[in-house]
């Protein structure tokens, strides 16, 4: 039935390809001066719904009546162009835009095709680069997610922390993909940065529902981040350097307007925040952090139809701590790396029909070491890792048959190979070495889409398919995922938007709730572990004003998820049997799957254009769990329900020498699991029919995170300053303060010691991260 | 294990103690409260009734941690609107300083099916705490011997296949294991109680549903007694969260500890048993 359903689908697309007396037009969008692709420029008709969008390698195709063809091309902080010209055949146009200055006092005003409520996809934030290096940020770090963070229904973790959850999805539940490579673990120093260069970014996408189905594999969000492709027309580059890191981005020409190359690194030294480790440096103690990563891409323009890029991204992150003496040295590590690499090829068979084929490869590891030497040479070395690796490949095409249709269809195989678990400690001092074994799971998993994005009139509808399946252990999985999406103009300005997604997920992230360590393991569905989806449905309304130009929206979302998972209760990662030689770690044996709801409803005020430009983001949230086995199987807060969430954002550029911005968040308490009393433990005895006391105190709880942590709050301010230099660079001084009031947000709570005239209580404190921190960064263009 | 385990909660305090300012937090619902225990059986099985009667100690009030008796209380087990007086005794067959409260079963009288409340209220009568149970059947089941693997440490692990025919759609079951071997020289009759290889001994299973029980001895055995305990849900769920129970460590996820005492903390909870001998060898 299924098969039948797609095989009816693609036979009756050819019904969809003629028309009479009708041309396209097609080609790409590039940014003048650098050659670099622009994607979602809007290319349309004035004073028609006739109209299309570049797609993410800057194509477009348009099908227009033969005859006399105004068409513009408009994109957000660029000089809209215009193109005259008679229609008699299928024409290829490639079309360069400038970039506008705002500055020069001329105030661009949305034009109709860019508004809000003229976009079909609702639940989307698009994060202008540009404005990630306005935002002040902590230490000066600029942070893609930290933006995204600031969005309603997107929330951090904790204090700092870039991980993100969307509508009340766990952050496994995000499909994070840097040029079409999933990035498995997209933090660095513990989570409070993301591992995305804003130097190498070109664009950052964040869908929280209304999910196309060229777009699966997880429930709540898809982050679609591309790389720049690099200048093809002049060498060029950025750097910077912060309190904390410095940058370097260099780009240029390999073939002048035909192949470019993009190289950029960032690194970490140890200071400010590794100040407190040096204190440690006494008395043979040492301890320390850096992390590093490198985006590269080169890509080439083999003919006007064919086009190659290779892209790749590599970080890693190490914490080391240890002791030293003359005789013997000891040594803690814990590290942490992804590498991405991706090899695309676009080719566009006609005006019509464009296709990108991409060869992926994905790897993401954490390391806990341990070793011990001594001078004599006697040596130990304890090792515990635990990693996934993709090898995928997928093809996608995009169909335009006319100005009624946008159709895209695709198809994706990925080879997952998981280490959920892994153990070794080799020593001298061992009468052998000693390896647990490392459960490798291998697995398929493969999708095929179908959606189309259809106008009619005042309304706009992408209904989609998708059907995916998973083949892990002789187990095979399979699902059909409808997707579908709705507009409806209610006014010229003003639109209704509905959506549904079903989404399924065959990968799982097994976490640590207490703590913020990266030792969270990776693990696949299994015959047990079912695989995990969700069912969302979102209803919106979307709203432009002109004068003054800003966009108002506000949607309600309900989202609910099946067999997400989730520790038992008492285990965790070091769960018994992961250090056990002769038995595989069988993560199967330490969690429980359960389901969970989430729904809220968003607004957002948002001023994209002008001198002041920012937003204003609310979000009245709930999100709850239930699982049979936690909670004696009573529904439960998740740990991230946020019942409100405020985020004010301000950009003022009173002169082209200096930006003003700041920002501003309120966000309610995490729900946690507190231990409030201590009572004695009393069990059965089972031998004699007694009681039989334990010997040690048992905590009294409460409910499963029924304790409400402090609100969080917080205002950042920073001032740039921009001067062009001399010899044709720019160059910008920026100060920022980092929670300007020095609120003592809440980072975790301890159970501490108070005195008073000579008697101690015991009491519950609260740890905060950062106070009050002022930072200074210099940033060079050239 | 526990070495690494150190170290990664010295790494993360020494990362976050970097940047702490603490300040104290209130907590709510912060007074200390009664805490009970008591497993029911059929008086056929156990001759006396007791119960455990202490004070939970608030972790945000003074520092004390000693948990003390509640010795004057009205402690009553009612069973058909008939209340039966618990007397307390000192010391406690526990050990320590804590002693407990006790009937005969007999005067009571504790049969399969019977219904149980609790009420216990202190002399003040500022504190009153209640709970129910009822004596579940004896164990309905099918056990048998599935098959013997020894390890290269010579640990012999014996399964069994247990089925559950108990009437309810699902049933709580517990279990314990004794291995019995012929000592040389002399032809002594020996036994040793085998340990479970499972995580816990803790079953919940459905009715007609099956499970593999795995016990295990370093002597290898003849034959084995399984004592089966059928137990109510409280009695599944508060032992289940007690031994999951992890303490502070970060890396484990809490384990709230199960109570069915209303006002108060623990568990009154009932069970019934049965056992079996099988041949091993």
């Amino acid at each position: 039935m299924k098969i039948a359903a797609i095989t009816f689908a693609f036979m009756t697309l050819p019904l969809l390809f003629f028309a009479q007396g009708r041309h396209t037009v097609s080609g790409y969008v590039k940014e003048k001066g650098t050659g670099e692709l622009l994607i979602g420029v809007n290319i349309y008709i004035k004073g028609t719904q006739t109209g299309t969008v570049s797609n993410s390698y800057g194509f477009y195709s348009i099908t227009l009546p033969d005859g006399d063809v105004e068409l513009t091309y408009s994109y957000i902080g660029f000089q809209p162009v215009v193109k005259k010209f008679r229609l008699k055949k299928d024409t290829l146009i490639t079309v360069y835009l400038n970039t506008v200055n705002e500055l020069k006092g001329v105030e661009i005003v949305a034009d109709k095709s860019e508004r809000i409520s003229d976009d079909l996809q609702m639940s989307i934030v698009k994060v202008p680069v540009k404005q990630v290096k306005e935002i002040p940020v902590l230490l000066g770090e600029r942070d893609v997610f930290k933006v995204l963070q600031l969005m309603p229904g997107v929330r951090s973790g904790s204090e700092g922390n870039a991980g993100i959850y969307v509508r009340g999805g766990s952050p496994d539940q995000n499909l994070i993909i840097l040029d079409d490579a999933p990035v498995y673990n997209a933090y660095h120093l513990f989570g409070f940065f993301s591992v995305f260069n804003g130097d190498a970014i070109k664009s950052v996408e964040l869908i929280k529902g209304g999910f196309p189905a060229r777009y699966g594999g997880r429930l709540s969000s898809v982050m679609d981040i591309r790389m720049k492709d690099g200048n093809n027309e002049k060498f060029g580059g950025e750097g910077s350097i912060g309190l904390i890191s410095s940058r370097l981005m260099l780009e240029g020409p390999i073939i002048k307007k035909k192949a470019s190359f993009i190289i950029s690194g960032r690194r970490t030294y140890a200071d400010i925040l590794t100040i407190p480790f040096q204190k440690f440096a006494l008395d043979g103690e040492f301890a320390g952090y850096y992390f590093y990563d490198l985006n590269a891409k080169v890509n080439y323009e083999i003919s006007n139809k064919d086009r190659i890029y290779l892209s790749s991204y590599f970080g890693r992150d190490k914490f080391y701590a240890g002791y030293e003496e003359p005789d013997f040295k000891e040594n803690f590590n814990l590290y942490w790396q992804n590498v991405t690499a991706t090899f695309r090829w676009n080719h566009m068979f006609n005006s019509k029909l464009f296709a990108n084929t991409s060869v992926i490869y994905s790897k993401y590891k954490f390391d806990v070491g341990e070793s011990y030497k001594e001078k004599s040479g006697d040596n130990y070395n304890l090792d515990y890792y635990s990693g996934i690796r993709d090898v995928s490949a997928k093809y996608d095409m995009n169909f335009v048959p006319n100005n009624r249709h946008f159709i895209r269809m695709g198809a994706s195989l990925i080879n997952h190979l998981f280490t959920p678990s892994a153990f070794a400690v080799k020593g001298s001092l061992l009468p052998e070495d000693l390896h647990s074994k490392a459960k490798e799971i291998n697995s398929l998993e493969s999708a095929v889409y179908f959606e189309d994005e259809i106008k009619l009139n005042r309304a706009k509808l992408n209904a989609g398919l998708r059907y995916s399946n998973f083949y892990v252990n002789k187990k095979l999985y399979n699902s059909l995922e409808p997707r579908l999406m709705f507009s409806y103009m209610l006014t010229e300005d003003f639109s209704l938007k509905a959506s549904y997604a079903y989404m399924q997920q065959y990968i799982h992230l097994l976490s640590t709730t207490g703590i913020s360590l990266p030792i969270d393991l990776w693990v696949p569905s299994t015959d047990i572990v079912k695989p995990q989806h969700s069912q969302q449905v979102a209803l919106g309304l979307a709203h432009d004003f002109t004068n003054p130009s800003f966009s108002a929206s506000i949607e309600g979302y309900y989202k609910d998820m099946r067999n997400i998972i989730s520790y038992k209760e008492g285990a965790s990662f070091l769960s018994t049997g992961s250090f056990d030689e002769n038995k595989e770690f069988d993560y199967e044996e330490v969690i429980t799957s359960g389901s969970g709801k989430s729904y809220g409803v968003e607004f957002l005020v948002q001023r994209k254009y002008g001198k002041l430009t920012g937003w204003v983001g609310y979000t009245l949230s709930w999100t709850k769990y239930q699982f049979d086995e936690l909670n004696f199987g009573k529904p439960f807060w998740a740990r991230h329900d946020r019942r409100h969430d405020i985020s004010i954002v301000a950009i003022y550029k009173p002169s082209k020498k200096i930006t003003f911005s700041a920002t501003w968040v309120y966000g309610s308490g995490d729900a946690i699991t507190l231990q409030k009393a201590e009572f004695m433990g009393v069990t059965h005895n089972p031998e004699n029919d007694n009681l039989f006391p334990l010997g040690y105190g048992v905590y009294d709880y409460g409910e499963r995170n029924s304790f409400r942590m402090a609100p969080y709050h917080r205002m950042d301010v920073g001032v740039q300053f921009h001067k062009d230099l001399k010899w044709g660079g720019k160059g910008t001084i920026e100060v920022s303060f980092y929670n300007l009031y020095s609120r003592a947000n809440p980072y975790f709570y301890y159970i501490g010691t108070q005195y008073t005239n000579g008697v101690s209580k015991s009491v519950l404190k609260q740890v905060s991260l950062f106070p009050i921190i002022p930072s200074v960064s210099y940033y060079l263009k050239f | 294990m526990k070495a690494l385990n150190k170290i990664l909660i010295i790494s993360l305090l020494t990362l976050v103690f970097s940047c702490e300012k603490t300040v104290y937090v209130e907590v709510p619902d912060n007074d200390p409260k009664l805490v009970t225990q008591t497993f029911l059986t059929t008086d056929d099985v156990e001759k006396e009734i007791k119960l455990a009667l202490t004070w939970s100690v608030p972790l945000y009030s003074a520092y004390d941690y000693s948990f003390k008796d509640e010795k004057d209380a009205d402690v009553y087990i009612i069973k058909n609107g008939q209340k039966h007086k618990l007397t307390y005794t000192n010391p406690s067959p526990m050990g320590g300083t804590n002693g407990y409260y006790k009937i005969q079963s007999s005067s009571v009288g504790v049969k399969t099916g019977d219904s149980f409340s609790l009420e216990i209220e202190t002399r003040d009568k500022k504190t009153k705490i209640t709970s129910q149970t009822t004596v579940p059947d004896k164990p309905v089941y099918s056990l048998s011997y599935e098959n013997k693997t020894v390890n290269e440490y010579n640990e012999n692990t014996y399964s069994f296949v247990f089925k559950s025919l108990n009437n309810n759609d699902i049933n709580y079951y517990f279990f314990i294991c004794k291995g019995y071997f012929t000592r040389q020289p002399g032809n002594i009759i020996d036994s040793v109680n085998m340990y479970s290889f499972s995580e816990t001994n803790y079953y919940k299973i459905a009715k007609g549903n099956s499970a593999i029980l795995s016990f295990v001895s370093y002597d290898e055995v003849d034959s084995v007694k399984i004592k089966v305990f059928h137990t109510d849900e409280a009695y599944y769920l508060y032992n289940s969260s007690v031994y999951n129970f992890e303490g502070d460590n970060p890396f484990s996820e809490p384990s709230p500890i199960y109570s069915n005492i209303d006002v108060g903390l623990g568990v009154f909870c009932s069970y019934n048993t049965d056992y079996q001998i099988l041949k091993v060898k």
